[in-house]
């Protein structure tokens, strides 16, 4: 397997391409289509529900159509997928959870669908803690809900799971992990017979000359077990030390969630896949700055020293391997993992990278250090939407959510990763 | 509107509605006609009180649903036009009650006016629902906190704004809201760090509100000192007799601890739902270090252990909550004579 | 008052002025790789650091480290 951190020279090139409506049927034709140039999408759903045949961690698939505007709440929402296919090679997309593990990602041609993506929903919650549920993950397709979480905008093809009797949560989690990166690059592969994307995006990263400032994003995830992990290339990210990683392969379909908490303040694949804030970098390299990789650092380390090994480690990397002027380190979730951020802050500090940290807030900061001077909010979890009652709700029977629900329950509404536009600002 | 269209709900405690003193501290909720006690002055300053609702300090404490609800109930047959709650001084189960019912009420669109000294726990359970009048921590701070009370009251139930903090006396709410703005996290943050590279001028988004707490004075000689051992790492006896949740906790609990020589794993469990308890409740020791405090003990480098350890979970606390816990047990332990605390954090 | 814990920072946040820094959130006062011996004596060295804490005059927010 190629080193994470080696990076290629050659280029990725994203086409992507519109959807603005879709057509769903049944006992169709038995596969997705999209004629060339029109951005209407048809979809199978018996297609698409047959995906999980091969699954025995599986109990049931029910797939479901929902655009912006319809009166329809998604409940117990795992995740939200772009669809996403690697052109030359549709097999190699998704490594390490579909494509094999050392496929090549961040390279090559990648074609994606916009406007549309793909959801998850299965009830997690008697599988991971019966005694400590997960909070309630949401995503609303109308109501002042809508705008807080970006899938709301979105046409939605969700996949209704329901875990097999008896299956156990690792198994029932990998299934659905599977099942749902299939559906998306199914969706994608629509587009195999046009060559003509609505947009074409090329990311090179060679050498800069000049003194361009060296700007590196420490990107910190998570590994604590099935649910509450993110994947890359399909391996946990439980990682030793920090590491260096072409940032266009986490944009390629590298790395992929499985964390379950806090809905607001983690990172869904579908925001990996459109981070504003690597796309941000990757498009400014070589004109405002250089960007020479991404470091991958973990949160939520248990033992003291070993945060302050990795905040350290991760600092160390942006700067010796890396050469950084300045690091942009990113949060995954609530609770401890804001002392990482906040140990990382302070370790890049130390060695002379500016740094900036982004986070999001409940009521306030989680934790805080000297070092931590410039920090973007990515919003205040526990303020509520306004109150609404959908007409329907996919992904859970027994729906009883409170009137106004705190915007911790919308998936990525305050992304630490920086996608949203939220901000906490004190009255 | 004249001040006689305007309709006022009071909430106060058993003790100020005249109900009795710490006796009195478990009555459920009563809802009474006109003032009562303080409520009595606010009449002259222009916000006669139409309702009083009462609750005991300790009913609400130890019952905070079935209250709040009670509360809320009454409050919505009652439709005020604003609600005045307190002045709770420094009475921290009082002023609790009063950030409580006001967070409530203010997100059902209730308007609150409420006073308190500004370090009672309730001025952080109201969560910026409130406009909250800071006054002494005694009730000798009475006839100074009413008018200032009234004044913001009147102003809500008139639909007014009260003016500024410092115009109106009330602490700055100091609330977090969401805004929109045009650019996403990312983008802000890459202007941000460029900005802090370059040496520009640069504002942080969000910064702690951080709690200056003087050091105490050390303890000179803890070999003659009366020791106690305090945790949030959820510590219980097997099989969790009292039922202190994992998470949320509404209470802090009291064991008592004489004779006890290690927090055994057979005689105790944590229940704790922030981290993974394997290796805690293989040892409780390792949350609630007592084998290595009686060891100090019988070296006489402690005077002598407290025999009661005081335990609650701490994830998912509200920090309400939190303040209200280490002022209750710092209490009991001052009355107790207690000198010195060891505190274990997960 | 003194407090031990893996997470000085949020300690320090809340107000804290001793703060003795504990091997892990899971076992603030305790290590489960030693043998009982060696975990027991770790745990009496971390209170004895508390204690020490507690005996001395302290800026507000410190943080002591205690030795392997």
């Amino acid at each position: 397997m190629p080193r994470p951190g080696t990076i290629s020279a050659s280029p990725l090139t994203v086409a992507a391409f519109d959807v603005r409506a879709v057509r769903e049927v049944r006992h169709g034709e038995g596969r997705v289509s999209r004629t060339p140039g029109d951005p209407l999408l048809e979809i199978d759903l018996d297609v698409v529900e047959s995906l999980c045949s091969d699954e025995p961690a599986l109990g049931s698939l029910r797939a479901h159509v929902v655009r912006p505007g319809d009166s329809v709440r998604i409940a117990n929402v795992l995740d939200a997928v772009v669809p996403s296919v690697k052109a030359d090679d549709p097999a190699a997309t998704f490594p390490g959870v579909l494509g094999p593990a050392d496929a090549l990602c961040g390279t090559g041609r990648t074609d994606r669908l916009d406007g549309i993506a793909v959801l998850s929903t299965l009830d997690m919650g008697a599988l991971i803690d019966p005694d400590d549920p997960i909070p309630a993950s949401y995503v609303d397709m109308d109501g002042s809900g809508a705008s807080l979480t970006p899938w709301g905008s979105t046409i939605n093809l969700v996949l209704e799971l329901v875990a097999a009797q008896g299956a156990s949560l690792a198994d029932v989690d990998a299934a659905a992990r599977r099942t749902l990166l299939r559906a998306a690059r199914d969706l994608a592969s629509a587009t195999a017979e046009d060559s003509d994307a609505d947009t074409e995006s090329v990311f090179a990263l060679g050498e800069v000359a000049g003194e361009l400032p060296v700007v590196v994003p420490i990107l910190q995830f998570t590994a604590e077990g099935p649910g509450l992990t993110t994947y890359l290339r399909g391996a946990p990210v439980d990682l030793v030390s920090p590491c260096a990683v072409d940032p266009r392969a986490l944009l390629d379909g590298a790395l992929t969630a499985g964390a379950y908490d806090s809905p607001a303040a983690r990172v869904s694949t579908g925001t990996i896949q459109r981070s504003r804030l690597l796309h941000r970098l990757l498009n400014e390299h070589g004109t405002a700055l250089v960007c020479p990789g991404a470091v991958l650092t973990q949160g939520y380390l248990d033992d003291a020293d070993d945060k302050r090994r990795m905040a350290d480690g991760a600092a160390h990397i942006a700067a010796e391997e890396l050469g950084a002027d300045a690091a942009i380190c990113t949060t995954y979730s609530l609770g401890n993992s804001h002392t990482d951020t906040m140990l990382t802050l302070r370790a890049c500090e130390q060695l002379g990278v500016r740094a900036v940290g982004i986070v999001a807030e409940e009521g306030g900061l989680t934790d805080h250090v000297a070092e931590a001077d410039a920090l973007v909010s990515t919003g205040n979890v526990l303020e509520r939407a306004d109150g609404w009652t959908p007409a329907s709700v996919i992904g859970e029977t027994d729906h009883e959510a409170p009137a106004q629900v705190p915007v911790l329950h919308y998936l990525d509404a305050a992304t630490q990763l920086g996608d949203g536009r939220l901000r906490g600002v004190t009255i | 509107m004249s001040p006689a269209a305007v309709r006022v709900v009071h909430y106060m405690n058993q003790f100020f509605a005249g109900l009795g003193a710490e006796e009195a501290a478990g009555h459920e909720p009563v809802r009474l006609e006109g003032p009562q006690g303080p409520g009595r002055g606010l009449t002259p300053l222009g916000l006669p009180v139409d309702v009083t609702l009462a609750c005991g300090d300790d009913y609400f404490a130890e019952h905070e649903d079935p209250a709040l609800a009670t509360l809320l109930a009454w409050l919505e047959e009652e439709a005020p036009d604003v609600l005045v709650c307190g002045p709770a001084f420094n009475s921290g189960r009082y002023g609790y009650a009063c950030g409580m019912l006001a967070r409530e009420a203010s997100r059902r669109g209730i308007p609150v006016v409420t006073a308190m000294f500004p370090e009672n726990p309730g001025v952080i359970a109201a969560e910026g629902g409130a406009y909250v009048v800071p006054t002494t921590a005694n009730v000798a701070g009475m006839k100074d906190a009413l008018p200032v009370l009234a004044a913001i009251g009147v102003a809500l139930a008139e639909g007014r704004d009260p003016g500024s903090p410092e115009e109106a006396g009330y602490l700055p709410r100091g609330i977090r809201r969401n805004e929109v703005v045009d650019r996403s996290g990312a983008d802000r943050a890459l202007d941000l760090v460029l900005a802090k590279l370059r040496g520009e001028a640069f504002e942080t988004e969000v910064a702690p509100a951080f709690e200056v707490v003087p050091p105490a004075s050390p303890v000179p000689d803890v070999s003659e000192a009366l020791v106690a051992l305090v945790s949030e790492a959820g510590c219980v006896p097997q099989g969790n007799p009292d039922h202190l949740v994992s998470r949320r906790a509404h209470a802090w609990l009291a064991y008592p601890i004489d004779g006890v020589a290690s927090m055994s794993a057979d005689a105790y469990e944590t229940v704790h739902g922030g981290f993974d308890t394997t290796a805690g409740n293989a040892d409780p020791n390792r949350l609630v270090p007592l084998d290595a405090v009686r060891r100090l003990e019988t070296q006489g480098r402690i005077g002598r252990l407290h025999p009661t350890f005081y335990t609650t979970t701490g994830v998912d606390t509200p920090v309400a909550s939190a303040t209200r816990f280490g002022q209750e047990i710092a209490a009991e332990l001052v009355n107790a004579g207690v000198q010195a605390v060891v505190l274990t954090g997960t | 008052m003194a407090t031990i814990t893996s997470l000085p920072t949020i300690a320090q946040m809340a107000g804290a002025s001793r703060i003795v820094r504990g091997p892990a959130i899971t076992n603030p006062t305790g290590d489960p790789s030693l043998d009982e011996e060696e975990e027991v004596a770790l745990r009496t060295k971390i209170v004895e650091r508390a204690l020490e804490m507690v005996e001395t005059d302290v800026e507000p927010a410190t943080v002591w480290e205690v030795s392997a």
